[in-house]
Protein backbone atom coordinates (compact mmCIF):
# COMPACT_ATOMS: atom_id res chain seq x y z
CA UNK A 1 0.00 0.00 0.00
CA UNK A 2 1.27 3.78 -0.79
CA UNK A 3 0.78 6.19 1.49
CA UNK A 4 0.76 9.37 -0.49
CA UNK A 5 2.30 12.70 0.46
CA UNK A 6 2.32 14.90 -2.47
CA UNK A 7 2.44 16.35 -6.03
CA UNK A 8 4.96 17.42 -7.98
CA UNK A 9 6.77 17.93 -11.03
CA UNK A 10 8.71 14.57 -12.09
CA UNK A 11 12.68 14.81 -11.71
CA UNK A 12 11.94 16.56 -8.03
CA UNK A 13 15.03 15.52 -4.98
CA UNK A 14 13.15 13.19 -2.90
CA UNK A 15 12.68 14.09 0.79
CA UNK A 16 13.98 12.12 3.73
CA UNK A 17 11.89 8.63 5.15
CA UNK A 18 8.27 9.14 5.77
CA UNK A 19 5.94 7.70 8.07
CA UNK A 20 7.43 4.82 10.44
CA UNK A 21 10.54 5.41 8.48
CA UNK A 22 9.75 4.14 5.35
CA UNK A 23 11.86 5.64 2.56
CA UNK A 24 10.19 8.07 0.00
CA UNK A 25 9.95 7.01 -3.58
CA UNK A 26 8.44 8.76 -6.43
CA UNK A 27 5.88 7.24 -8.75
CA UNK A 28 6.09 9.38 -12.50
CA UNK A 29 3.45 9.37 -14.86
CA UNK A 30 3.74 12.23 -17.58
CA UNK A 31 5.41 15.29 -16.30
CA UNK A 32 4.17 14.68 -12.93
CA UNK A 33 5.28 12.04 -10.26
CA UNK A 34 3.54 11.29 -6.42
CA UNK A 35 6.01 11.11 -3.59
CA UNK A 36 4.66 8.07 -1.52
CA UNK A 37 6.27 5.42 0.75
CA UNK A 38 5.37 1.76 0.69
CA UNK A 39 3.59 -0.17 3.76
CA UNK A 40 2.63 -3.81 4.12
CA UNK A 41 -0.50 -2.37 5.95
CA UNK A 42 -1.90 0.87 7.24
CA UNK A 43 -4.51 0.04 9.30
CA UNK A 44 -2.89 1.40 12.46
CA UNK A 45 -4.39 5.17 13.10
CA UNK A 46 -2.23 8.24 12.33
CA UNK A 47 -0.55 10.01 15.78
CA UNK A 48 0.65 13.30 15.71
CA UNK A 49 3.86 12.44 15.30
CA UNK A 50 3.00 11.17 11.80
CA UNK A 51 1.00 14.26 11.24
CA UNK A 52 4.37 15.76 11.57
CA UNK A 53 6.61 13.26 9.57
CA UNK A 54 3.59 13.92 6.81
CA UNK A 55 4.06 18.27 6.78
CA UNK A 56 7.99 17.51 7.36
CA UNK A 57 7.88 15.34 4.27
CA UNK A 58 6.20 18.00 2.35
CA UNK A 59 8.18 20.65 3.46
CA UNK A 60 11.17 19.44 2.64
CA UNK A 61 9.96 19.39 -1.32
CA UNK A 62 8.55 22.72 -0.98
CA UNK A 63 12.33 23.72 -0.39
CA UNK A 64 12.62 22.54 -3.62
CA UNK A 65 9.76 23.64 -5.93
CA UNK A 66 5.84 23.77 -6.23
CA UNK A 67 4.22 21.16 -4.17
CA UNK A 68 0.86 20.35 -4.07
CA UNK A 69 0.38 18.73 -0.49
CA UNK A 70 -2.20 15.25 0.00
CA UNK A 71 -4.61 15.59 2.97
CA UNK A 72 -3.02 13.26 5.73
CA UNK A 73 -4.57 9.65 5.26
CA UNK A 74 -4.73 9.48 1.36
CA UNK A 75 -3.34 5.86 0.55
CA UNK A 76 -3.46 4.19 -2.80
CA UNK A 77 -3.28 0.37 -2.99
CA UNK A 78 -0.22 0.43 -5.61
CA UNK A 79 1.51 2.14 -8.55
CA UNK A 80 -0.63 1.36 -11.58
CA UNK A 81 -3.21 3.02 -9.44
CA UNK A 82 -1.20 6.38 -8.35
CA UNK A 83 -0.28 6.35 -12.54
CA UNK A 84 -3.81 6.37 -13.28
CA UNK A 85 -4.49 9.23 -10.56
CA UNK A 86 -1.72 11.60 -12.16
CA UNK A 87 -2.83 10.91 -15.36
CA UNK A 88 -6.62 11.20 -14.95
CA UNK A 89 -6.23 14.85 -12.84
CA UNK A 90 -3.04 16.23 -14.82
CA UNK A 91 -4.48 18.97 -16.08
CA UNK A 92 -5.84 20.00 -12.90
CA UNK A 93 -2.75 19.24 -11.05
CA UNK A 94 -0.76 20.94 -13.52
CA UNK A 95 -3.27 24.40 -13.12
CA UNK A 96 -2.73 23.90 -9.58
CA UNK A 97 1.45 23.98 -9.10
CA UNK A 98 1.20 27.05 -11.41
CA UNK A 99 -0.89 28.32 -8.88
CA UNK A 100 0.91 27.73 -6.01
CA UNK A 101 4.59 28.12 -7.60
CA UNK A 102 7.15 30.17 -5.87
CA UNK A 103 4.24 30.78 -2.74
CA UNK A 104 3.60 29.70 0.63
CA UNK A 105 0.88 29.52 3.00
CA UNK A 106 0.71 31.52 6.04
CA UNK A 107 -2.07 31.47 8.35
CA UNK A 108 -3.84 34.14 9.99
CA UNK A 109 -5.39 34.21 13.30
CA UNK A 110 -6.97 37.13 15.59
CA UNK A 111 -7.55 36.01 19.23
CA UNK A 112 -9.00 37.96 21.58
CA UNK A 113 -12.13 40.17 21.97
CA UNK A 114 -12.23 43.60 21.01
CA UNK A 115 -13.25 46.05 23.85
CA UNK A 116 -17.00 46.57 24.14
CA UNK A 117 -18.68 50.02 23.71
CA UNK A 118 -20.30 51.06 26.57
CA UNK A 119 -24.58 50.65 26.47
CA UNK A 120 -25.98 53.97 27.37
CA UNK A 121 -27.64 53.15 31.00
CA UNK A 122 -30.82 53.48 29.91
CA UNK A 123 -30.86 50.89 27.37
CA UNK A 124 -29.59 48.91 29.73
CA UNK A 125 -32.54 49.45 31.90
CA UNK A 126 -34.91 48.15 29.43
CA UNK A 127 -33.63 45.25 28.82
CA UNK A 128 -34.40 41.76 30.12
CA UNK A 129 -31.01 39.61 30.88
CA UNK A 130 -31.90 37.41 27.79
CA UNK A 131 -32.08 40.58 25.28
CA UNK A 132 -29.01 41.60 27.23
CA UNK A 133 -27.64 38.29 26.61
CA UNK A 134 -28.16 38.30 22.53
CA UNK A 135 -26.80 42.16 22.55
CA UNK A 136 -23.09 41.11 23.69
CA UNK A 137 -23.10 37.58 21.68
CA UNK A 138 -24.63 39.99 18.82
CA UNK A 139 -21.75 42.66 19.54
CA UNK A 140 -19.25 40.14 20.20
CA UNK A 141 -19.95 38.67 16.90
CA UNK A 142 -20.10 42.48 15.18
CA UNK A 143 -16.80 43.38 16.81
CA UNK A 144 -15.20 39.54 15.81
CA UNK A 145 -16.01 40.68 12.25
CA UNK A 146 -15.07 44.17 11.69
CA UNK A 147 -11.61 43.19 13.30
CA UNK A 148 -11.56 39.82 10.07
CA UNK A 149 -12.29 42.83 7.76
CA UNK A 150 -9.86 45.40 8.70
CA UNK A 151 -7.28 42.20 9.06
CA UNK A 152 -8.18 41.46 6.04
CA UNK A 153 -8.31 44.37 3.83
CA UNK A 154 -5.09 45.09 5.29
CA UNK A 155 -3.16 41.89 4.07
CA UNK A 156 -5.15 40.80 0.86
CA UNK A 157 -2.91 43.07 -1.15
CA UNK A 158 0.00 41.67 -0.12
CA UNK A 159 -0.78 38.19 -0.73
CA UNK A 160 -1.59 36.42 -4.26
CA UNK A 161 -4.80 34.53 -3.08
CA UNK A 162 -6.84 34.01 0.63
CA UNK A 163 -9.13 31.80 1.65
CA UNK A 164 -11.00 31.84 4.84
CA UNK A 165 -10.71 29.13 6.93
CA UNK A 166 -13.57 30.11 10.04
CA UNK A 167 -16.05 27.51 9.93
CA UNK A 168 -16.50 25.87 13.46
CA UNK A 169 -19.32 27.99 15.73
CA UNK A 170 -16.78 27.44 18.28
CA UNK A 171 -13.98 29.85 16.58
CA UNK A 172 -13.64 33.37 17.70
CA UNK A 173 -12.52 35.99 15.33
CA UNK A 174 -10.95 35.33 11.89
CA UNK A 175 -8.92 32.27 10.48
CA UNK A 176 -7.71 32.77 7.48
CA UNK A 177 -4.98 31.34 5.07
CA UNK A 178 -2.71 34.07 2.52
CA UNK A 179 -1.10 32.55 -0.46
CA UNK A 180 2.01 34.64 -0.53
CA UNK A 181 5.36 34.73 -2.61
CA UNK A 182 8.28 33.79 -1.04
CA UNK A 183 9.76 37.10 -1.25
CA UNK A 184 7.27 38.83 0.09
CA UNK A 185 6.59 37.22 3.07
CA UNK A 186 8.35 39.24 5.20
CA UNK A 187 6.76 42.32 4.02
CA UNK A 188 3.23 39.88 5.12
CA UNK A 189 4.51 39.60 8.70
CA UNK A 190 5.59 42.96 9.10
CA UNK A 191 2.59 44.18 8.18
CA UNK A 192 0.75 41.35 10.44
CA UNK A 193 2.62 42.73 13.39
CA UNK A 194 1.95 46.52 12.71
CA UNK A 195 -2.08 45.65 12.73
CA UNK A 196 -1.29 43.60 16.28
CA UNK A 197 0.24 47.12 17.57
CA UNK A 198 -3.10 49.09 15.93
CA UNK A 199 -5.53 46.78 17.51
CA UNK A 200 -6.24 46.64 20.72
CA UNK A 201 -7.21 43.67 23.07
CA UNK A 202 -6.42 41.36 19.98
CA UNK A 203 -3.84 39.00 18.63
CA UNK A 204 -2.80 38.49 15.27
CA UNK A 205 -1.60 35.27 15.13
CA UNK A 206 0.73 34.48 11.95
CA UNK A 207 1.80 30.74 11.42
CA UNK A 208 3.86 29.60 8.96
CA UNK A 209 5.27 29.60 5.77
CA UNK A 210 3.09 26.30 5.59
CA UNK A 211 2.81 24.48 2.09
CA UNK A 212 -0.29 25.20 0.21
CA UNK A 213 -2.92 22.64 2.00
CA UNK A 214 -5.68 25.79 1.70
CA UNK A 215 -5.54 26.47 -1.95
CA UNK A 216 -5.31 23.03 -3.79
CA UNK A 217 -9.26 22.62 -4.74
CA UNK A 218 -10.76 19.16 -4.78
CA UNK A 219 -13.25 17.16 -6.95
CA UNK A 220 -16.89 17.88 -6.33
CA UNK B 1 -1.19 43.85 20.90
CA UNK B 2 1.69 41.45 20.33
CA UNK B 3 1.73 39.35 17.83
CA UNK B 4 2.88 35.17 17.79
CA UNK B 5 4.43 34.04 15.09
CA UNK B 6 5.42 30.39 14.14
CA UNK B 7 8.83 29.72 12.55
CA UNK B 8 10.13 28.51 9.70
CA UNK B 9 11.32 25.06 9.94
CA UNK B 10 9.58 21.47 11.63
CA UNK B 11 11.59 21.45 14.52
CA UNK B 12 10.99 24.85 15.51
CA UNK B 13 6.93 24.68 14.45
CA UNK B 14 6.99 21.61 17.00
CA UNK B 15 8.05 23.86 19.67
CA UNK B 16 5.96 26.12 19.34
CA UNK B 17 3.15 23.57 19.75
CA UNK B 18 0.46 24.68 21.23
CA UNK B 19 -0.54 27.17 18.53
CA UNK B 20 1.02 24.75 16.14
CA UNK B 21 -0.62 21.76 16.50
CA UNK B 22 -3.95 22.96 15.91
CA UNK B 23 -3.05 24.76 12.52
CA UNK B 24 -1.29 21.54 11.71
CA UNK B 25 -4.54 19.25 12.50
CA UNK B 26 -6.02 21.94 10.06
CA UNK B 27 -4.71 21.66 7.30
CA UNK B 28 -3.47 17.85 6.97
CA UNK B 29 -7.22 16.99 8.06
CA UNK B 30 -9.20 19.65 5.84
CA UNK B 31 -6.79 20.73 3.67
CA UNK B 32 -4.23 19.34 0.47
CA UNK B 33 -5.29 17.58 -1.99
CA UNK B 34 -8.35 14.49 -1.62
CA UNK B 35 -8.45 11.46 -3.38
CA UNK B 36 -11.73 10.07 -3.90
CA UNK B 37 -14.89 11.69 -6.00
CA UNK B 38 -15.23 11.45 -9.30
CA UNK B 39 -11.99 10.13 -10.19
CA UNK B 40 -11.97 7.03 -12.91
CA UNK B 41 -8.84 4.76 -12.60
CA UNK B 42 -8.40 3.43 -15.69
CA UNK B 43 -6.75 -0.11 -14.38
CA UNK B 44 -8.87 -2.65 -13.26
CA UNK B 45 -8.79 -4.13 -9.70
CA UNK B 46 -7.53 -1.11 -8.76
CA UNK B 47 -8.84 -0.69 -4.77
CA UNK B 48 -8.85 3.48 -3.77
CA UNK B 49 -8.21 2.53 -0.22
CA UNK B 50 -9.57 4.76 2.72
CA UNK B 51 -7.54 3.85 5.52
CA UNK B 52 -7.38 7.34 5.92
CA UNK B 53 -10.96 7.99 7.05
CA UNK B 54 -10.11 5.96 10.31
CA UNK B 55 -6.56 7.55 10.82
CA UNK B 56 -8.23 10.54 10.52
CA UNK B 57 -10.66 10.15 13.32
CA UNK B 58 -7.92 8.46 15.60
CA UNK B 59 -6.29 11.80 14.76
CA UNK B 60 -8.97 14.13 15.79
CA UNK B 61 -9.63 11.82 18.64
CA UNK B 62 -5.92 12.49 19.59
CA UNK B 63 -6.02 16.03 19.23
CA UNK B 64 -9.37 16.62 21.43
CA UNK B 65 -7.50 14.94 24.41
CA UNK B 66 -4.95 17.14 24.11
CA UNK B 67 -6.65 20.21 24.36
CA UNK B 68 -8.56 18.75 27.26
CA UNK B 69 -11.99 18.22 25.67
CA UNK B 70 -14.23 16.98 27.99
CA UNK B 71 -14.83 13.08 26.69
CA UNK B 72 -18.57 13.75 26.49
CA UNK B 73 -18.09 16.38 23.64
CA UNK B 74 -15.28 14.06 21.74
CA UNK B 75 -16.59 12.37 18.20
CA UNK B 76 -17.43 8.93 18.97
CA UNK B 77 -15.39 6.29 17.50
CA UNK B 78 -16.18 4.13 14.31
CA UNK B 79 -17.82 1.16 14.76
CA UNK B 80 -15.91 -2.01 14.97
CA UNK B 81 -15.33 -4.12 11.68
CA UNK B 82 -16.04 -0.43 9.39
CA UNK B 83 -12.92 0.21 6.94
Amino acid sequence: MLYLYAIVEKGRRLPGPGLWGAPSHAIEQGELAAIVSEHEDLARPLDEDELWTHEKVVEELMEHGAVLPMRAGSVLADAAGVRALLDEQRDRFGRELERVRGAVELGVRAVGNPAAPKVPAGVQDQEGPGTAYMRARLDSQIRSDLVAARVHTALRGLARDHVSLSKSLATVGARSAYLVNRDEVDAFVDRVEALGRELDDVSIVCTGPWPPYSFVGNPA
Amino acid sequence: MSVARSVTSIEHARQAREVSLVDLVDRLLDGGVVIHGDITLAVADVDLVYVGLRALVASVESMEREIGLPASLRGGALPSGSA
